[in-house]
């Protein structure tokens, strides 16, 4: 079921999402929830009543489905849940309650998921990735995606790319090679095990480069802004939270980690990608440090692992007389034109896909991630 | 300017026409009447209103949040001031002073004061915003993590300055505020430290629920163990000194102050993530600082009310300037700012600095008109109020204790912040019986996150070759800053060598107020 994506600007996410730091308190949690009520009372009704009758999931009509969410209201997992919110609603023929669960980031939220009644009552969104790489980590409270959860749909996808600054001498993947030989990079990170992290351990990996982190960055814009200083060499970030800055030069995209190119008619165009069959670790082999089957699994393996995205999920063991109508009426409301046209409103964009397909996906991720974690571990130990 | 001018009136013409000044009117009151509650400030309740503006125009959208950035300051100074709790968590620096007055009867000055700083430090914050917009870009570029590094060891030294009493339990406290801002994860390794296993400490100690403590509950408890008959100490309104109008002129009279305060609170904003909570004790540490020896900070003196105040509010003009210009949030406030603007295709830039400038100046009127309101509703709500401090203790006590229990919960929905309010109380009530100075314990954990952060990005940089920490004009500047602040209050540096155990200040008699309540035993801070 993917689907073209929509609207592919975006704006920061000032809100802590996985790879921003935390810039808002945590004390919205109460403050969503009431309003979630207020809001959801008011739509309940004419969810129930006002629309003419679909197939729907008998069990849970008239019920109320707690939609949580791990981050704060505002930031961009709040704002596609509430995007959803009133579609979903009438598919399911239930109200929908937005419960912000913000804490140990998100993870609260998906250990609250993980541990809730398979009944349908409780779904939420998370991150993926984020959620793999702490389980398979073995972070304290972190669920496991294939066995604690249930993948019902991706709602979005990042888009991460290499950067460098607008101003500085690298403008490319191979300047960032060439520059590499006269001396280690610096990467500026938000945190050791942070995705950014992962991406240009990753990618330096990949391409031979000998780099030191500078870790512990509040967040993305501090990154962004100590490479437009000079402080550091380059860094990764999401093309659709950085298209403002590249357009106006202040960034330098030199390397999209991705199978294809995030939409065009920016100045994203022609930049290369990674992975897939006319990306870099196909076309350009030359360039990487590594060869042969080996270069492709790491590429495609980074590739699987940050496109994962933002899951639509509920806790494993749904019911079975439930589960296949929960994630029609998901595939329903992801493919309504009053939701995309809402996202496309707000600047969101979606890039969705259906339960087998994200099972597939989190399978693939998840052994790439095991592949990966050797990788990753090896760097945090250099900078620790 | 012309065009920046030209953008000004037509966002005021916006503002002020019927029915959009209606909008404004009603997010102040919302916000003043929502920061009653302890732990929820404006910020939360933007979040909370971000979901039910999804459907509206952008206009009105600038309008509402412009108020409520601005709305919710009074009234958390006001309980601060009033009840020893601050309604946000900025406001705790208030209290240093505040409660303070209200305790010797001067609770309307304090009030009035607070209600003047506040609307005269956002005007400034609003004034520079306007001066700098032409020049923000390298503004922002000029702090990086060595200025952020030293701005935090500035704020810490300010610890020195304004404790009383024993210099070495001031300096052993900080130290452990210092080390409880440590809990949850290390910003550069990610390991997660002192967190006991629990998830509910992984995000760290939260601030609101260690200031409704180690104050307010704190404080409750000293109200029932003194048998104090009121909190001032006076049961008629008649015995009750100051007024309203003192307040609002002290402010006046101490006007170079209120400007340096101002410019902290604005420079402090507009560096992204260091937020208000460290602008007011900033201000109000380099308040002490200059005051001197002779100075009764921590014991009622109304400067340490102007300068946590007028850098609170003057902070918000500062922290629009970066997240209007360049998506850069400068504070939590302006960080949902940005997320809404975004939800209403509104792009934080170079458009909105020049063809949307009108709607970047809807945001900044609405802003202003907000804080001058909440202000001015302030002043006429100063008799009222001041009458709470003549109200027995035996019916204040359980209204502050279950204020200060839902203002925790409220802050993240656990109630595992509310058993952590109490604990801190209890703490808090043993560190004033016993002269552990509170400010020095609440300053370091304030800025302890700033500190280590700053410290370690910094550490690296200059290791890696990529600053040099000296060679850095805003760096010497601080450093300079530094210097006179330790050098300025040598003489306690001195006595906590030769005196461990009693600073100078404990001398009886000296730098202390009249109406003070040292004779109650509040002289800790």
């Amino acid at each position: 079921m993917t689907t073209p994506r929509g609207p592919s600007e975006d704006l920061p996410d000032p809100l802590r999402d996985p790879d921003g730091g935390i810039v808002l308190t945590r004390r919205e949690a109460l403050a969503g929830m009431l309003l979630g009520w207020l809001l959801t009372g008011a739509r309940g009704a004419d969810a129930v009543s006002g629309y003419a009758r679909r197939p729907a999931c008998d069990r849970l009509r008239g019920k109320t489905v707690r939609w949580l969410v791990g981050y704060s209201p505002g930031g961009g997992y709040d704002a596609y849940s509430r995007l959803l919110e009133p579609v979903l609603e009438r598919e399911l023929e239930a109200r929908i309650v937005v419960h912000n669960l913000p804490g140990a980031a998100g993870l609260v939220a998906a250990r609250t998921l993980a541990s809730s009644a398979p009944d349908g009552r409780t779904l939420g969104i998370l991150d993926g990735p984020g959620l793999l790489l702490a389980n398979r980590r073995g972070l304290a409270g972190a669920p496991d995606l294939e066995n604690d959860l249930m993948p019902l749909a991706r709602i979005a996808r990042l888009h991460p790319m290499l950067v460098t600054s607008g101003d500085g001498g690298i403008k490319t993947i191979d300047g960032l090679i060439e520059r590499a030989r006269s001396g280690p990079l610096v990467a500026g990170i938000t945190g050791t095990f942070s995705q950014n992290f992962v991406n240009c351990a990753v990618s330096a990996y990949l391409f031979g480069l000998e780099i030191r982190f500078v870790a512990g960055f509040p967040g993305s814009t501090e990154v962004m802004l100590a490479l437009a200083r000079g402080d550091v060499d380059y860094a990764t970030a999401d093309a659709d939270s950085v298209r403002e800055e590249v357009a106006s030069g202040r960034l330098a995209p030199i390397l999209h980690l991705s199978r294809m190119p995030p939409a065009s008619g920016s100045r994203l165009d022609g930049v290369p990608h990674l992975a897939g069959d006319a990306g870099v670790a196909t076309r350009r082999p030359e360039i990487f440090a590594l060869g042969g089957p080996h270069l492709r699994e790491v590429a495609e393996g980074l590739v699987a692992f940050t496109s994962l995205g933002r899951l639509l999920v509920g806790p494993r063991g749904l019911d079975p007389g439930l589960a296949p109508c929960i994630k029609q009426a998901l595939g329903r409301a992801l493919d309504h034109p009053e939701f995309r046209a809402s996202a496309a409103r707000a600047r969101r964009s979606l890039d969705t896909a259906s339960a087998p397909e994200v099972e597939r996906e989190v399978a693939q991720a998840s052994a790439a991630v095991a592949a990966l974690l050797p990788i990753v571990e090896d760097a945090a130990r250099r900078i620790g | 300017m012309d065009l920046i001018g030209q953008a000004a009136w037509e966002g005021l013409l916006i503002v002020l026409s019927w029915p959009n000044i209606l909008i404004p009117v009603a997010g102040t009151l919302l916000a003043m009447t929502f920061s009653i509650l302890p732990g929820l400030s404006g910020a939360a309740l933007m979040a909370l209103m971000v979901p039910l503006t999804y459907q509206w125009a952008p206009v009105p959208v600038l309008l509402l949040f412009g108020a409520l950035v601005g709305g919710a300051t009074f009234m958390g100074s006001a309980t601060a001031i009033l009840f020893n709790i601050p309604g946000t968590a900025p406001n705790a620096a208030t209290m240093l002073d505040g409660y303070p007055l209200a305790q010797a009867g001067q609770a309307k000055t304090a009030l009035g004061c607070s209600a003047a700083a506040s609307a005269l430090g956002s005007s400034f914050g609003i004034f520079v915003l306007l001066l700098l917009i032409p020049v923000v870009g390298a503004l922002v570029m000029l702090f990086g993590p060595a200025e952020n590094l030293m701005l935090a060891i500035w704020g810490l030294a300010m610890i020195v300055t304004v404790i009383r009493g024993s210099v070495l339990k001031g300096l052993a406290v900080a130290l452990f505020g210092l080390l409880l801002s440590f809990v949850g994860f290390d910003p550069r390794t990610s390991e997660l430290r002192y967190t006991l296993d629990t998830l509910y400490l992984q995000d760290g100690l939260s601030l609101v629920p260690v200031f409704l403590g180690i104050f307010a509950v704190a404080e409750v408890i000293d109200l029932m163990v003194s048998g104090r008959s009121t909190i001032s100490g006076s049961t008629r309104l008649e015995q009750l000194t100051g007024s309203a109008t003192a307040g609002v002129r002290s402010v006046l009279r101490h006007f170079g102050l209120f400007l340096k305060s101002s410019v902290i609170g604005t420079i402090v904003g507009v560096i992204p993530g260091v937020g208000g909570t460290a602008a007011a004790f900033v201000a109000y540490g380099e308040a002490a600082r200059s005051a001197g020896p002779g100075g009764t900070f921590g014991r009622g003196d109304i400067r340490g009310v102007i300068a946590p105040e007028a850098a609170n509010d003057a902070k918000d003009g500062g922290a629009l300037l970066p997240a209007l210009a360049f998506g850069i949030p400068g504070s939590a406030g302006t960080a949902i700012l940005i997320g809404v603007l975004a939800l209403h295709g509104i792009r934080p830039g170079e458009e909105l600095m020049t063809t949307q400038l009108p709607l970047a100046f809807v945001l900044i009127w609405s802003l202003f008109l907000s804080n001058w309101m909440t202000s001015l509703v302030g002043l006429s709500l100063v008799g009222p109020l001041s009458r709470l401090t003549v109200v027995p203790t035996h019916r204040v006590v359980l209204p502050i204790l279950v204020l200060a229990a839902a203002g925790a919960f409220a802050y993240q929905g656990r109630i595992g912040d509310v058993w952590l309010t109490f604990g801190f109380g209890v703490a808090g009530y043993g560190m004033k019986r016993f002269g552990w100075p509170r400010v020095a314990f609440i300053i370091a954990f304030v800025l302890g996150p700033m500190f280590e952060l700053n410290l370690h990005l910094t550490l690296s940089l200059q290791r890696l070759g990529r600053i040099q920490f000296w060679s850095r004009p805003v760096v010497i500047a601080l450093g300079i800053l530094l210097v006179s602040t330790v050098w300025l209050r040598r003489d306690r540096v001195a006595a906590a060598i030769r005196y461990p155990k009693e600073g100078p200040d404990r001398t009886p008699g000296r730098g202390r107020p009249s109406a003070g309540p040292d004779a109650r035993g509040s002289g800790d801070r």
